[in-house]
């Protein structure tokens, strides 16, 4: 028997029967294991041009070069210490605004200038003549029609959030996904990367119209995902409805405002459902994905029927897991639409402070949600 | 391959590399629209302005460096090939040869821990990959790369001692290394160094892939892909290792003695 082939399975890839004499020096030495961080790596230079030598970062790595910094630390805090002049006064955080017409107000004092700021906490109001612009930090911008309240909630590096009061807001926002929240008495708009237009009518009740990309509607575990060409009214107590495509008819429109916001008998209920599946075209699978979650039985069955003819299920979406209602098979099927990756959405559901950081962890966090979930 | 428009917005330096439009972007676009289809190296968008009172949009072809994928999807760029993360690493791209690192860290940090003291070893893998990167323009056969990464980190591992204080050998100047009986009442931690103070009496051709195999937790297909060694080689290093370190953990120091001169 050749000699390479007397080594244990074990021994070679860890299969077969675990070899206990080895499993015990595995057990021992995995303390020795690397763990250690990747180094900074230089800069990338320009694509075809040769690499730099970088022979001092070697001399100096690590240990030099942290002794190197913390020299430069004292002297740098040193030298600021005993130079620094008096404190400025501190800033509050906020956002430039700009009249566009008319005397908008920031907490009940005009705006004089043609810009001033609207800070953390501070109150934005248009009456019926005059409009603003804010400039959201560096990521967008609002326009904010006549009759509007807005305040500025929170402005921090990868969280933007206002509160919409009553009023009309157009966002055109170029951040990263969840960075940018609108608060409004009835649902929290979470822009998923696009530009929309929000109304706040003055019992709290809302519309949210997409323009470009697409937004998550989301109150009280109700989420709508509307994406362009799609609007969604939104109540108070109920929270955001089944979005729709503008130019569905008025019939099947109508049909899902009473399944969403009345309180119907179980005869009108299933005459509004009827008529929701009878109207539907294929673009309004959209609002047939969101009634899946929102029917029960024999309801939601006919929503599955009827669904499954305009949106084939991709590998992995079953009847049986739609109709418990499997999250992930749910998301699947949503994707299949193509209006919109909803594992978006997701992360900044289950984001604690509700907010997608723009960096490469998010992608982390995203392959391990989406492993897990298979 | 399924981009996203928001990853793409996440990274939006990739637009203004690409096409220096961040300030069209800012000041004129209203928004960008992604072509849903794309090639795993190329991202078309479509810039959304607005003409006479209408929406227009302005098709935008993009080519995705491995960093601007792997934002997109990491786990693909991620997964490229060794030939493929060479040639990106080979024309600037970082992120390249941060997934490279993450790939072949394990083995380096297994060569050094056979040769220098353990408690100098995670510096020296840094030292290791800041030392090829600047050199991998110089690596013609990109499949090669585990093997010329190897080469590196056992020259740095010669370099160590030649730049230490005279007298001071591989096995000799640290305590924590040395050989002992496996019984004797030690505790875990002393038997660990032990254990791995045996294998460094090791001829290297078992040395490395033992230390591979049992600390860094690789496996034997993995030790060939790595180093470059055919299956059969490594299977006979393991194997005869394997019997070496037996001989030595059960006899001491004779054991150690008798089994290295075999």
């Amino acid at each position: 028997m050749p000699e390479e082939d007397l080594i244990n399975r074990y021994l070679w890839d860890g299969s077969g029967e675990p070899d206990p004499e080895v499993q015990h020096l595995e057990e021992r030495l995995v303390q020795f294991r690397h763990k250690g961080e990747p180094p900074i790596f230089p800069a990338a230079i320009g694509a075809g041009e040769k690499f730099p030598s970088f022979g001092f970062l070697q001399l100096l790595w690590p240990r030099r070069l942290a002794a190197v910094v913390a020299i430069a630390v004292i002297v740098i805090t040193t030298s600021f210490l005993t130079s620094r002049p008096a404190p400025p006064a501190l800033s509050r955080p906020g956002w430039d605004v700009a009249r566009l017409e008319g005397a908008p107000t920031i907490n009940a004092r005009s705006i004089q200038s043609a810009k001033a700021k609207l800070e953390v906490g501070q109150l934005l109001v248009t009456n019926a003549n005059s409009r603003a612009t804010i400039t959201v930090a560096e990521i967008g911008e609002i326009q904010v029609d006549p009759d509007t309240r807005v305040r500025l909630v929170q402005t921090m590096r990868d969280r933007k959030r206002i509160s919409l009061e009553q009023g009309t807001i157009h966002a055109a926002i170029w951040a990263p996904p969840g960075e940018f929240v609108v608060d409004t008495p009835s649902a929290t708009a979470v822009d998923l990367g696009c530009a929309y237009t929000l109304h706040v009518a003055p019992d709290g009740s809302g519309l949210l119209r997409t323009t470009l990309g697409w937004v998550g509607f989301h109150s009280n575990g109700r989420d709508s995902f509307i994406p362009a060409g799609a609007v969604c009214p939104t109540h108070r107590d109920v929270g955001p409805g089944t979005p729709y495509f503008e130019d569905a008819s008025e019939s099947f429109r109508n049909a899902l405002a009473q399944l969403d916001f009345e309180s119907l008998t179980s005869e009108s209920h299933s005459a509004a459902l009827q008529t929701v599946l009878s109207q539907t075209r294929k673009d309004d699978a959209l609002s047939l994905w969101h009634l899946l979650s929102r029917t029960q039985g024999a309801d939601r069955e006919k929503v599955f029927d009827r669904f499954v003819k305009l949106v084939p299920p991709p590998n992995g979406v079953t009847r049986e897991g739609i109709l418990r209602l499997d999250q992930h098979q749910l998301d699947l099927w949503w994707n299949a639409l193509g209006l919109g990756d909803i594992s978006i959405w997701r992360f900044w559901e289950q984001s604690p402070d509700r907010a997608i950081p723009a960096n490469s962890q998010l992608l982390q966090k995203k392959e391990a949600m989406l492993k897990q979930a298979r | 391959m399924r981009l996203k428009i928001a990853f793409v917005w996440a990274h939006s330096s990739t637009l203004n590399d690409c096409s220096g439009s961040r300030k069209l972007l800012q000041t004129d676009i209203l928004g960008v629209l992604l072509t849903r289809r794309g090639s795993s190296t190329s991202i078309t968008l479509n810039l959304v302005r607005e003409r006479d009172g209408r929406l227009v949009a302005t098709p935008l072809k993009l080519q995705l460096s491995l960093a601007d994928r792997a934002a997109v999807n990491p786990s693909a760029a991620r997964d490229s090939s060794d030939d493929e993360l060479v040639r990106a690493a080979q024309s600037g791209d970082r992120a390249a040869f941060g997934f490279l690192y993450e790939r072949y860290a394990r083995m380096v940090h297994g060569i050094l821990l056979g040769r220098v003291p353990p408690s100098a070893v995670e510096d020296l893998v840094q030292d290791v990959f800041l030392r090829a990167m600047p050199r991998i323009n110089t690596l013609r056969e990109a499949d090669h790369f585990g093997g010329w990464l190897a080469a590196i980190a056992r020259n740095h591992a010669a370099d160590f001692f030649r730049h230490s204080a005279p007298g001071t050998a591989p096995f000799e100047d640290s305590e924590d290394v040395q050989p002992k009986s496996k019984g004797g009442g030690s505790s875990d931690q002393e038997e660990a160094h032990a254990i791995l103070g045996a294998i460094r009496t090791l001829p290297e051709a078992y040395r490395e892939p033992l230390i591979l195999r049992l600390v860094e937790g690789m496996t034997g297909p993995e030790i060939a892909e790595r180093t470059g060694l055919t299956h059969g080689s490594v299977r006979v290093n393991l194997h005869r290792g394997m019997q070496q370190l037996r001989q030595i953990l059960s006899g001491g120091e004779a054991g150690a003695k008798s089994a290295v001169k075999s």
